[in-house]
């Protein structure tokens, strides 16, 4: 009876430290997809004050920004860093600073619109983002992985 | 003048945006061609399409189009997608990172082309 007992216990005790565990993760995530959220913004609405662009220059070097960090940051595993405070930045921020729906729109729409000029600045745009989003992405792991050697 | 609780509103949606991405991330398991990316973007992509579209007819306000496109822009994500990708094609498997960042980005490109076009015939008259 007492070894079912400590058994419920230990099991009960599991239990809460993954239930605690994930809300932290959750929140974490959260707050991390608001503040990547907020720069995003942030940088759009900067960038279209100071300048009033034609082709969304500053959502392709978001991309390539957070592909760069994500990349290395993946690379560098940093294990001595809490998994959930790791979620918060990894899959919060830089998922929600990095966004794929924007550039599907940005090029959807002169397509249907049949605005050639539009559309080859477009086409140009998401191909280039292809390229070099993976070349950052790259950079970023080899770079982290180096980083990691040496440490 | 730009609007202080229009911004926090859109800061607000994107982090529901996210939060909705990690959800489905943690159901849908990963496999080779990590299919919960592949929803989420697809997803987002759609949402985006349908409510440019809404808003081309005026069935929709311009409000609830700049917040579903900030929960759209939440949702779906660019580094993870490079950063998969990647990592295939670090580990030789070449075919598999290319198709994958190519799908998702022509993929997305398409179904927001659809998620448009649905809108107008569907809300245009």
């Amino acid at each position: 009876m007492t070894s079912l007992t400590a058994k419920l216990w230990a099991t009960d005790t599991s239990t809460l430290t993954i239930v605690h565990t994930s809300l932290k993760s959750v929140f974490a995530v959260f707050v991390g997809g608001l503040v990547g959220s907020a720069a995003r913004i942030g940088i759009t609405l900067v960038a279209g004050q100071i300048d009033d662009y034609w082709w969304p220059y500053p959502t392709l070097v978001i991309n390539l920004v957070g592909s760069f960090l994500l990349g290395y940051l993946v690379a560098r595993r940093m294990s001595s860093v809490p998994a959930w405070m790791r979620l918060g930045f990894t899959t919060g921020f830089l998922g929600a600073f990095t966004t794929l729906s924007a550039i599907s729109l940005d090029v959807a729409v002169p397509i249907l619109r049949h605005d050639v000029g539009p559309l080859i600045v477009m086409a140009s745009y998401a191909i280039g983002s292809i390229i070099m989003g993976l070349v950052c992405a790259i950079a970023g792991l080899r770079l982290g992985a180096r980083r990691s050697g040496a440490t | 003048m730009i609007d202080a609780w229009w911004v926090l509103a859109q800061i607000a949606a994107g982090g529901f945006g996210a939060l909705a991405r990690f959800g489905v991330m943690t159901v849908v398991r990963p496999g080779v061609w990590s299919r919960g990316l592949f929803a989420v973007n697809g997803v987002g992509s759609l949402a985006v399409g349908i409510a440019a579209g809404a808003s081309a007819t005026n069935a929709l306000d311009w409000t609830i189009t700049s917040l579903v496109l900030a929960f759209a822009a939440g949702l779906t994500t660019f580094s993870t997608l490079t950063v998969t990708a990647a990592q295939h094609i670090e580990r030789r498997e070449i075919w598999i990172g290319a198709i994958m960042v190519t799908s998702h980005v022509v993929g997305g490109i398409v179904v927001a082309a659809l998620g448009y076009i649905s809108a107008i015939a569907l809300l245009g008259s």
